[in-house]
């Protein structure tokens, strides 16, 4: 039979045309949308507080931290060198930890120094000096005071590790020196560095510092010797 | 002469319609009364439209709409900020003017499943449920953070409508996104018993945002979320 094109189209519309309508019909059965809204969510991280601490196992600040150097018997000699008080300035329950929450990205460096630096080891008797580099801390030098006396601080037999932060890595960041306070020009030692490198956003913590303290000759017998000393952080 | 009554009443008559014709034919150069009948006027109230927008006290759409956070500090470990999404001056309003006699339902989503908190630094996700939102999980993208929505928390309230009230509309409950699996969260649902003529206002719907870990510190972190009504 022959059909004509017209004919040929039309029934060609009719079915497309019915499957648009049958289209429609489904479509409005199920769901309209009818009109929408955009808001705009916004969000501030704020940097955190670049920061030295010392801190139990848990990241809990440690409310008095000590370290407690080894007794040493009275001595009518200098004791320094291998006979030097020593102690560990860092342990399991006395982190020394450093933060920085995307506070230094250029880097930071964390140093320990005396309360001041004419402070001394007081005690009831009679002080000894923590900074006087005569005879290396067997004599009084010429420093403010009239003891004598010195503190090393060994940062590099330490342990450096990452705290919290998963991500971070220990990258870029070096232990200090070994070095001894001297008043006036030592008065700080540096115990690490965090280079531009290191984690903007990261927390390590130190442990294992090691302390000696040259007592000089016949330095009274006594069980309160004490000196403070403090952690500080500089952003570079 | 005698003339028969029926003649005499014929001529009459005959006089009679003439005058008759006469006055017609006069007075159709003048005016012509055809009738007088009751008009009908007719007049269609057209259904409204079915929306969802932010406005302010007074009803008029605010044109950025927008929601802060409470700013969070970088940490270390994962943490959450929060905000209120619909306040006194951004109101969440839904008005259904006779346009959704069977109820309707307003949804809050992205503006698009693969949207991220965008930064010149590092973005974050809106929708990773992995650790809720403190991993990246196995959604398109490499990054954390899940935002939930809590309207349940909200209040509701009826608009500009005197006689309308809330009933048959319930608030959502809280919900968090997830990427291919809830990619909408409702906020309100209109049954088809509420108010076919109503508007409602929604305020105080709480929002919780997953801050990861290490996240960097930033303050231009924002995405973009839209509201929108479907009838039922």
């Amino acid at each position: 039979m022959n059909t004509s094109l017209s004919s040929f189209l039309l029934r060609k519309v009719n079915i497309a045309t019915a499957g648009v309508l049958l289209t429609s019909l489904a479509l409005t059965s199920v769901v309209w949308v009818y009109a929408a809204s955009t808001s705009n969510f916004a969000q501030t991280i704020n940097a955190g507080t670049l920061s030295v601490d010392i801190v139990n196992s848990s990241y809990v600040s440690v409310g008095s931290p000590s370290v407690t150097m080894s007794a040493k018997t009275f001595s009518f000699s200098c004791l320094s060198g291998g006979s030097a008080s020593t102690g560990t300035f860092g342990a399991a329950e006395q982190l020394i930890y450093i933060k920085n929450p995307d506070a230094a990205d250029n880097g930071w460096t964390v140093s320990l120094a005396g309360s001041a630096t004419t402070a001394v080891w007081d005690s009831a008797g009679t002080d000894y000096d923590f900074n006087d580099a005569g005879t290396s801390g067997c004599s009084d030098g010429a420093d403010a005071d009239s003891f004598a006396g010195q503190m090393t601080v060994d940062p590099s037999v330490g342990t450096l590790a990452t705290g919290a932060c998963a991500s971070c890595a220990t990258t870029a960041v070096s232990k200090g020196t070994s070095a001894a306070f001297v008043e006036w020009s030592t008065d700080s030692i540096t115990l690490l560095t965090g280079a531009s490198g290191s984690n903007d956003i990261g927390d390590w913590k130190l442990t294992g510092v090691s302390i000696s303290q040259t007592i000089p000759a016949e330095q009274p017998a006594a069980s309160d010797y004490d000196v403070n000393l403090t952690l500080s952080i500089l952003a570079s | 002469m005698n003339i028969p009554f029926s003649s005499f009443l014929l001529r009459k008559m005959n006089i009679a319609t003439a005058s008759m014709i006469l006055w017609v034919i006069t007075l159709s150069g003048v005016v012509w009364v055809y009738a007088s009948a009751t008009s009908n006027f007719s007049l269609t109230v057209n259904a409204g439209t079915l929306s969802v927008d932010i406005v302010d006290a007074s009803y008029v759409t605010v044109g950025s709409p927008t929601v802060a956070l409470g700013a969070v500090t970088a940490g270390f470990g994962c943490q959450a900020a929060t905000g209120t999404f619909g306040t006194s001056s951004q109101v969440i309003y839904v008005k259904n003017p006779d346009a959704a006699d069977n109820g309707w339902t307003v949804s809050l989503a992205g503006s698009a499943t693969t949207a991220v908190w965008d930064s010149a630094g590092t973005d974050i996700d809106f929708n990773d449920a992995s650790s809720a939102g403190c991993s990246d999980g196995a959604d398109a993208d490499a990054f954390k953070w899940q935002l939930t929505v809590n309207p349940a928390a909200g209040t509701l309230a009826a608009g500009q409508c005197s006689s309308c009230g809330t009933s048959n509309i319930t608030k959502g409950s809280s919900s968090a996104f997830v990427e291919g699996v809830t990619d909408s969260i409702t906020l309100l649902t209109g049954a088809s018993g509420s108010d076919d003529f109503g508007d409602w206002r929604l305020t105080g719907v709480a929002i919780s945002q997953t801050v990861p870990a290490e996240q960097g510190a930033a303050s231009d972190y924002d995405i973009n979320m839209t509201l929108s009504i479907l009838a039922s």
